[in-house]
């Protein structure tokens, strides 16, 4: 049967002559052979891209609508959504570094030299399109940080001299980023870059094919008998297959560790958020152009550095033409291959000393912590707020401000002292009066006409917090109040002012098989926590501030003891969760249990394999393999 | 037992864990997750008085289309506007009288029954009212 489909196969696609090639492929083994697997490596994790990059296709809807919520989605909702998101991103960083050392490692050893010409300029090119996917695939989830480097990247390709602006006007599709910028960033990432490189990546694993690994003067030199082998057919492939299997492991681990975040949606009016930096594989380049000089002689500071990153780029890709090829080594070369290394690692870390992870914004919210009390409250909202809220002027990355203080007060000061469990940050060394001072911003700022109804909705206030009881003293609620929690949430017990049961739009973990109520609203088994506990969850089940509740209960209010009840509630759902009661309601148990499982299971089976293996090679058979005589050792056995 | 053949097991085994670990997450990844959306039980068409006999209305059931007649003896009929042969939407034709699908000429009387052409079985018929506002009410029959 298998012999059978083997003629087949061996009449139409002569195997046999494939087989003969690879089985005479060496791999030379010298000191620097190591280098070698990168290239492998690369190619693994550019499948990988390819793959993830499928699937994050059967979801993602570029748009400047649904860009964002269409990857919200894939990761909040699509099963295994969060970690292909995650995998594409790790794995994305990971092939540009893998390429950047490829890359390195064959200049350093000559490996461009004559007649590898074409594997190194296809190379090359591979590399500028990896770069290019980095860059365009940045976009593609149309949060913050994405839109304003993606604006500063073709801010910085539009001042390049004469091609720039033509060049940053087609990819922007015009002269701002807009809903045009996605579709064709999209069909960049998706189609054209990824379409280049498998063209450019035939022709250099032809090429490499063609003419060999290159080697080493150092090794070339060696008399023939001395120049150690190894077989591509299977040694190098079986090293290449447990890197691989290591890689996965590592890009899952990572993946899964780590997940990759997504950002408010972006806002093209919204200011810049503080501590933004380009992807660390344009740091170097984001860096040099922030320390040149305004005017260097007759060029502004940008366009000379600009200027000069495409001479530098160029020399670079034509290195195995200028290079003088009488010599051995050439010293020329390497002093410009070292110079590149120290200038990019120099840069990109000096880039990261300056402005790591997030040290801007603490630094700058630090700075206010400590001058807080000299400053008003518009002072405060402006570098404190400003970044996510308005006063009437809409939602940004939070809601609209305006009106906001006609809500409970000491609800809203406990929120913004302490405002752990929503997105919203601390803000570094703020105190009451600080709040106050922001309340009372918020309140002028908003509309002058809420003046004249604030009065009445005084009033209302006033009741509520009257209503609002001593619930904050630490006691433990009885089982009885935690059961009538429980009715009240149900609808079992109708609220006393008429208002519909939270069942109506809410859904709890409470029990094994979880109250499945409405989908309208959140899931509350978080909410206890989410909202400040105790103190947190009275003001706000007192005056229910959201914008879907508001109008609903306003005239419907919860009862005092319908409070307690709620609160005992959800603090005994939280409670019998810390305890283990109830299963942990993370949204990826089954998951990531699974992937575990996998990871250790490959991780196990590779060590077994590695052993036995290697094992083959003791005695007799070790001087045929690693020998340069093994024409007639193809198969090991 | 030859060091080849715990290779090779080795090697499938290997092979498997691969292929478990990521044909699993892909499978799950591609079953779209369950939509939210509650299901549509009774749907409110219109106002009785706005259906003469001899027209329809066509509506929208849940996800699917709906198809209101009002037959000339003043009955009306609902069902799911969907051809019980390859599921294209039916219309009702006034001047012949009948529910005809266009995509492969399949005809049903106006109760639903499949008369002629490829239809194996009749609409899928949904229940009729009318409410205290004089609103047609169609659900699930």
């Amino acid at each position: 049967m298998w012999s059978h489909i083997d003629n087949w196969l061996e009449e139409r696609f002569k195997i046999s002559i494939i087989k003969k090639v690879l089985g005479k492929k060496e791999v030379p083994q010298h000191s620097q052979s190591h280098w070698y697997y990168f290239g492998g490596v690369a190619l693994f994790l550019f499948i990988v891209q390819i793959v993830t990059g499928l699937l994050l296709l059967v979801y993602y809807q570029p748009g400047i609508e649904s860009s964002h919520p269409s990857v919200q989605y894939i990761m909040d909702k699509v099963e295994f959504g969060w970690l292909i998101r995650s995998i594409h991103s790790w794995a994305a960083n990971l092939m540009v570094l893998v390429v950047f050392v490829h890359m390195f490692s064959a200049f350093f050893m000559k490996a461009y030299r004559a007649p590898r010409e074409i594997t190194w300029l296809t190379g090359f090119a591979i590399f500028i399109c990896t770069l290019g996917l980095g860059f365009s695939g940045y976009l593609l989830p149309w949060d913050e940080i994405s839109f304003f480097a993606t604006k500063v990247g073709l801010e910085i390709t539009g001042a390049a001299p004469i091609v720039g602006p033509f060049m940053a006007d087609m990819l922007r599709g015009g002269e701002s980023i807009t809903g045009a910028t996605i579709s064709r960033f999209f069909e960049l990432h998706v189609i054209l870059l990824p379409a280049a490189i498998i063209g450019l990546l035939t022709l250099h694993l032809i090429m490499v094919q063609v003419h060999g690994m290159s080697k080493p003067y150092s090794y070339a030199n060696r008399p023939k008998k001395q120049q150690k082998t190894i077989s591509f057919f299977d040694e190098f492939l079986f090293h290449d297959i447990i890197l691989w299997t290591m890689m996965m492991g590592v890009v899952i681990f990572i993946a899964y560790a780590f997940p990759w975040g997504l950002g408010p949606e972006a806002d093209t009016f919204a200011p810049a958020p503080e501590g933004i930096k380009p992807e660390w594989y344009f740091m170097f380049m984001f860096q040099i152009l922030k320390f040149l000089p305004a005017h260097i002689g007759p060029f502004e500071g940008e366009i000379f550095g600009i200027l000069m990153f495409g001479v530098g780029a160029l020399l670079w890709a034509l290195v195995p033409f200028w290079e003088p090829i009488n010599k051995t080594t050439s010293k020329l070369a390497t002093a410009f291959g070292i110079f590149a290394v120290i200038l990019i690692v120099s840069m990109t870390t000096w880039g990261y000393i300056e402005s790591p992870e997030g040290s801007l914004v603490e630094g700058e919210l630090g700075a206010t912590g400590v001058s807080v009390a000299k400053q008003d409250g518009s002072a405060l909202f402006k570098q404190n707020c400003s970044a996510c809220h308005t006063i009437g002027g809409g939602a940004l990355a939070g809601p609209d401000l305006k009106g906001v203080t006609d809500k409970d007060q000491e609800w809203l000061t406990q929120f913004i002292l302490d405002p752990s469990g929503s997105a919203m940050p601390v803000i570094p060394g703020v105190d009451k009066q600080n709040v106050q001072a922001i309340l009372d911003y918020i309140e002028i700022e908003s509309d002058p006409e809420k003046a004249a109804a604030a009065a009445e909705e005084e009033k209302l206030a006033a009741t509520q917090s009257t209503k609002a009881l001593a619930v904050l003293e630490v006691k433990p609620f009885s089982d009885e109040e935690i059961e009538n929690g429980r009715k009240l949430f149900t609808g079992v017990r109708p609220l006393a002012n008429g208002g519909p049961s939270c069942m109506t739009c809410h859904s709890i973990r409470q029990t094994e098989e979880a109250i499945s109520g409405g989908h309208l609203g959140n899931d509350l088994t978080h909410v206890y926590k989410k909202l400040g506990e105790r103190k947190g969850l009275e003001g706000w089940l007192a005056s229910l501030p959201n914008a879907t509740m508001q109008p609903i209960y306003q005239a419907q209010s919860l009862e005092a003891v319908e409070i307690t009840a709620l609160i005992a509630f959800f603090e005994d759902t939280t409670r019998r969760i810390e305890a283990g009661e109830l299963p942990k309601p993370t949204g990826l148990p089954e998951s990531a249990k699974f992937i575990l499982f996998g990871l250790g299971g490959m991780a196990l089976v590779l060590v077994f394999l590695a052993m036995v293996y290697h094992g083959r090679l003791r005695g007799v058979r070790k001087p045929l393999v690693y020998g340069n005589n093994h024409e007639s050792d193809e198969g090991e056995q | 037992m030859s060091r080849r053949s715990i290779l090779k097991a080795l090697a499938a085994l290997l092979s498997a864990f691969w292929t478990v670990i990521i044909v699993f997450p892909i499978f799950r990844y591609l079953q779209r997750p369950k939509d939210d959306a509650p299901q549509i039980s009774e749907v409110e068409v219109g106002p009785e008085s706005d259906i003469l006999p001899g027209s329809s209305k066509t509506f929208k059931y849940g996800k699917k289309p709906g198809l209101l007649i009002r037959d000339d003896k003043g009955e009306l009929h609902a069902f799911e506007a969907v051809c019980s042969h390859l599921a294209c939407t039916v219309q009702h034709r006034p001047k012949k009288g009948d529910i005809y699908c266009a995509c492969h000429s399949g005809v049903y009387d106006l109760a639903g029954g499949n008369v002629s052409g490829p239809p194996p079985k009749p609409l899928t018929p949904l229940k009729v009212a009318v409410n205290e506002n004089g609103l047609v009410v169609v659900s699930k029959a």
